[in-house]
């Protein structure tokens, strides 16, 4: 199997990396097994639940519907990357914290880097804004209310912030 | 699941790329750019290609351009380039508001406009949009270069006029030369799901009247379909008469033999398409052509 692999270039929450990896090894599994970044969640393996979803420059991606060959030589933003560091929280994440946006917690990470591809876009988006980005996430615990309620939030703060 | 092995190709140029279709034909290769249908059924195992050709370097296939009456959008081009392009939203905005209902936006953010026809899935947003504003597709091959229109493009499910080794290189659309309206409707189970039905409209008017309407539909069957019974009824009449609307709801039904699947069964979908015939018929007279994207 090993003649299989090819070397692989990323840049992983800003830190150039280089892997050996099969063509048909998806950049979710990369992210988790090859580089141990296992905050990036797994859930259908085809593109429904959004648990999976990294920024591949800069853009909220499916890292389940990728091969991550096809990324070489991306920059690969995961939810590791979002706080400054251990035990820190983004305001987007703290949002999350103080408006209860998370229960079990398994489709979170990909709501995250869902909502700051959002956020990048549309720095103040209406609820309706909010709620069609969330199409492609799937929770089961909140009823979504309260991911709505921290996205706004959040977009509030980091307005304020300037 | 996880996908099976197959032999990596990431080629140069598109001359390379369709050398490599020929030269990989014992080992079934497909065409990848966004990968946004491909992948999933890979990974389901439902697609075993022994060699994937990765078109990720041809950049000569990205961008939208306008020419002198149309608008080239290369093969590679995002589903959300489209749908951002404030070219495109101010001279061609069913477009760009018709591939907003493309799935969810991650899957806009990889998915291509060529992947998308070339998928060919006869409930798809593109495929609906190259029928509708009969768009021209141009492919290459080892033989050179040929055009060939969307009524000839999409043969069956997931079968286009596409042979093995050509790789369709843009898309050109050409906007109606005078005053013109739009509407577009897409009935799914839930927000981002694959279409039940969908209807566009495309309306062009002369003096306040429907000089030529053109109706497409997805969902209903093996193909994109124009409703030219529905178009007919419509000429001459005001665009705003909602009974001109009610005949022509009527007449799309006419010849329309809906294939019977996950949506629903064939009647259901009759419904929905003379349901929505009419919604998209409103759209295109109202100020709000279509629903917020999902």
């Amino acid at each position: 199997m090993s003649s299989d692999r090819r070397p692989l270039s990323l840049t992983v929450n800003g830190t150039s990396l280089k892997v050996e990896v099969e063509p048909r090894r998806l950049l979710c599994d990369v992210l988790r097994h090859d580089l141990g970044l296992t905050g990036t969640h797994v859930g259908c393996e085809h593109g429904v639940c959004g648990a999976c979803t990294v920024l591949v420059d800069g853009r909220a991606e499916r890292s389940c519907m990728t091969f991550a060959v096809q990324a070489e030589g991306c920059g690969i933003e995961t939810v590791e990357g979002l706080a400054g560091g251990p035990g820190a929280l983004s305001p987007l994440q703290a949002a999350f914290q103080e408006h209860h946006g998370l229960q079990c917690g398994f489709c979170t990470p990909g709501i995250l880097m869902t909502a700051r591809d959002l956020l990048a876009r549309n720095p103040s988006p209406s609820e309706p804004e909010i709620r069609q980005a969330l199409t492609g996430s799937i929770c089961r615990c909140t009823g979504y209310q309260s991911i709505v309620a921290a996205i706004a939030a959040a977009a509030s703060e980091l307005g304020e912030a300037g | 699941m996880k996908p099976p092995k197959f032999d990596y190709h990431a080629p140069g140029s598109l001359q390379e790329a369709i050398e490599l279709l020929g030269g990989l034909s014992d080992l079934d290769p497909k065409v990848i750019a966004g990968g946004q249908s491909l992948v999933p059924l890979m990974n389901l195992r439902l697609a075993r290609p022994g060699a994937l050709i990765d078109l990720r370097h041809l950049d000569e296939l990205r961008g939208i351009q306008r020419e002198a009456s149309s608008w080239t959008i290369g093969a590679l081009t995002r589903h959300s380039e489209v749908e951002d392009s404030l070219d495109l939203r101010e001279h061609l905005p069913v477009v760009p508001a018709v591939a907003a209902h493309i799935g969810y936006r991650p899957i806009r953010n990889r998915g291509t406009v060529g992947g998308s026809l070339c998928h060919a899935d006869p409930a798809a947003e593109w495929p609906l949009l190259a029928r509708l504003l009969d768009a021209d597709l141009e492919l290459v091959g080892p033989s050179g270069v040929r055009t060939v229109r969307a009524e000839d493009f999409f043969e069956s499910f997931f079968v286009t006029a596409a042979t093995e080794d050509e790789i369709l290189r843009s898309v050109r659309i050409a906007p109606p030369p005078g005053a013109w309206r739009w509407g577009f409707t897409e009935f799914a189970h839930t927000a981002g799901d694959f279409a039940i039905v969908a209807v566009g409209a495309v309306v062009d008017l002369d003096d306040g009247r429907i000089s030529r309407a053109r109706l497409a539909a997805a969902g209903l069957g093996a193909t994109p379909a124009r409703l030219s019974a529905a178009e007919a009824e419509l000429v001459g009449t005001d665009p705003k008469d909602p009974t001109a609307h009610r005949r022509a709801a009527q007449a799309a039904l006419l010849g329309v033999e809906p294939s019977e699947d996950g949506g629903g069964s064939a009647d259901y979908k009759r419904t929905l398409l003379e349901v929505q015939v009419r919604r998209a018929l409103a759209r295109a007279a109202s100020g709000e052509p279509t629903e917020v994207a999902t």
